[in-house]
């Protein structure tokens, strides 16, 4: 778990971070996506400006379709912008310099059913740029324990792993090589309030270490424990933004007040 | 591209194409197929040549489909989502793509090399004979025709290339050619066995015998330990022989060496078609990737079938079932190489195989990569397929 989690070096690893400290991370300015064209056009994003420092988090609060998903593809460089620009480590989105820094945890828990647990988070290290073999083999370990996947469950192919399981090896694969910027896509869905807990801790542990998060959730539990600033979307749009606590004043639509007011779960 | 990134990858796809359920129904059905063939030719009436070549012909059925497999590799990450998660990380596009062509290549070389090694240990507990020989080959002069016709010579002289060892054997593949009589002669003519006499020198005295020619096989003549020439002429009265083949068979060759470097050739040549398969994935589904990529290869081993599926007047079906076979006969890998595996069904040992006969398919297998690797002008990171 995180309290056993020993101390990162990140510059050990070829990928680490190496941005000055103050220069954001993850800036999009008049972010926009559209898709389709015509009368069928869907506006998927209309305009996000955003700024991610070093060690800060911004979670993206909304309901389904409000353009949490598009954002993060946008950040990830998996879509081009329809308009406005995104700029991750001070260039544009999807270099490769720009993706051996990140990390992503999709958001459906989505399997290599032929690996086991261990092989696949070997298998993003290798792929991120960890080296050498017995540093890899060390961080491959110390995120399987920071997720707090059980041990048992490390050497099982994952087509075997519950749902909650699948997503701590998600987290697992997307921290192995300490990214400098996290990108989480509801990180916490499917799992249990003591697997919620372990994952707030393990995103802690990398804003501690000044890594950036930005991360997409219907949870208003999850953004307030992970982020210091929310961004809550509604259609495409900004509604809101800033701290939780400020959210919860002023209208919102009933939907949107139902998420913002939601309960932690129990 | 890095390489221990590249590398990776083939990893990843190795495994998916071993540990999935595919793979072991699979082997299953290559095992049973090959079990069958085994049986179905078992008895004194199958030759070493049927029965080997049988066998080849499963394993690199099996072969070429694993090579074929590699299609669905690409849709699989696609169609579960992975796609998407493998195209956040560092390598590039063309580095997946390229390593599952690659993993593609590693599979069917190493099915057709094991194949090949099982081969090596089942044949000869079912076949006695199956054993290969050193060959040499002798040089002929241009097209030697023996006999009495008026573009033949009496008798030809052949350099068996020095004493010849122990236990050595001339082996000849000869055809007949009937002259200088009408229709009906010429049938009686071929009903008459032919005989081809023969003096052997250089072994002390001269040796002088007769043999029997059969039709459609090589003649087989042992050759004392010594001898330097063979002199042959035909006795047939209006029939000339052709001499189109000449080896000297010598001592016996490890069978298992000669299998595993016919294996080779056999893996490399299926090979050439995981690319081609991974290309067609960038565009289709799995299945549709795979049965392509196929009846691709399969279309490159009927190549010589075409001139006579040819049919004038056969109705526009036929017309077009033979243009879906010659434009796939195109596209489909030069499978020539292949003719090396008629050496040991004939039992001739495998020595070494020139780079020539691999050229062909490795040039196929170059474009084929580079259409791999070629970036399409979707989306930044993911690209199309990626």
């Amino acid at each position: 778990m995180i309290s056993g989690c020993p101390s990162v070096q990140s510059q050990d690893v070829s990928s680490s971070p190496a941005s000055p400290p103050s220069s954001p991370v993850l800036v999009t300015e008049g972010l926009a996506r559209t898709f389709g064209r015509g009368a069928r056009a869907v506006r998927a994003l209309v305009r996000l400006d955003l700024e991610v420092a070093p060690g800060g988090c911004v979670g993206l609060l909304g309901l389904n379709g409000s353009g949490k998903s598009t954002t993060l593809n946008l950040v990830l460089g998996l879509l081009r912008p329809t308009a406005g620009r995104v700029e991750v480590f001070g260039g544009p989105a999807g270099r490769r310099t720009a993706r051996a820094r990140t990390g992503y945890v999709p958001e459906e828990a989505r399997r290599f059913s032929s690996l086991t647990g261990r092989e696949t988070v070997a298998l993003f290290a290798t792929l991120q740029g960890v080296k050498p073999r017995g540093e890899r083999r060390r961080r491959v370990e110390e995120a399987l324990e920071a997720v707090g996947l059980d041990p048992a469950a490390r050497d099982r192919r994952v087509n075997e792993y519950s749902r909650g399981m699948a997503r701590r090896l998600a987290l697992a694969a997307a921290w192995v090589h300490r990214p400098a910027l996290l990108v989480l896509d509801e990180p916490t869905s499917g799992l249990d309030p003591l697997g919620t807990e372990e994952i707030l801790a393990l995103l802690a542990v990398h804003r501690e270490e000044g890594g950036a998060t930005l991360l997409s959730t219907h949870d208003r539990v999850t953004a307030e424990g992970a982020c210091d600033r929310i961004v809550v979307l509604e259609r495409g749009t900004v509604v809101r933004e800033g701290r939780t606590d400020d959210l919860l004043e002023g209208d919102a639509s009933p939907s949107l007040a139902g998420l913002l007011r939601a309960a932690p779960d129990a | 591209m890095r390489m221990r990134e590249l590398g990776a990858l083939v990893g990843r796809y190795l495994r998916a194409l071993l540990r999935g359920r595919g793979g072991r129904i699979a082997l299953a059905a290559s095992l049973i197929v090959f079990l069958g063939v085994l049986l179905a030719t078992r008895g004194d009436g199958v030759s070493r040549s049927t029965l080997m070549l049988a066998s080849f012909l499963v394993v690199g059925l099996v072969a070429f489909a694993t090579a074929a497999w590699a299609g669905g590799l690409l849709p699989g990450d696609r169609a579960e989502g992975r796609e998407v998660w493998l195209a956040s990380l560092a390598p590039s596009g063309a580095a997946r793509r390229l390593s599952a062509a690659v993993a593609g290549m590693v599979l069917a070389v190493a099915v057709a090399v094991a194949g090949s090694a099982v081969l090596a240990f089942v044949l000869p507990v079912v076949l006695p004979d199956a054993s290969v020989r050193d060959a040499r080959e002798i040089e002929l002069p241009g097209r030697l025709r023996v006999g009495r016709g008026r573009r033949s010579v009496p008798e030809a002289t052949l350099d068996l290339g020095g004493p010849v060892a122990e236990g050595a054997t001339l082996e000849l593949v000869v055809s007949p050619i009937y002259f200088g009589a009408g229709q009906e002669s010429a049938e009686d003519a071929t009903r008459q066995p032919l005989l081809l006499a023969w003096t052997i020198r250089g072994a002390g005295e001269e040796t002088q015998g007769t043999a029997h020619l059969p039709r459609g096989a090589p003649v087989a003549i042992a050759l004392p330990a010594g001898a330097r020439t063979f002199t042959l002429s035909s006795r047939g009265p209006r029939v000339d022989v052709v001499v189109k083949e000449a080896r000297v068979l010598g001592s016996e060759r490890p069978l298992l060496l000669t299998l595993l470097l016919a294996g080779l050739v056999l893996g490399l040549t299926a090979a050439t078609v995981a690319p081609v398969a991974v290309a067609i994935s960038r565009w289709t589904s799995a299945p549709t990737a795979t049965t392509a990529s196929f009846v691709i290869a399969v279309a490159g081993g009927l190549r010589f079938l075409l001139p006579d599926l040819a049919m004038p007047d056969a109705g526009r079906l036929h017309e077009l079932g033979l243009r879906i076979v010659s434009t796939a006969a195109l596209l489909s890998p030069d499978l020539e190489a292949l003719g090396v595996l008629g050496e040991p069904a004939a039992g001739r040992a495998l020595e070494s195989v020139g780079p020539a006969a691999f050229l062909p398919p490795l040039v196929y297998a170059a474009v084929a990569l580079l259409v791999v690797a070629w970036p399409t002008r979707a989306e930044p990171a993911r690209g199309r397929s990626s």
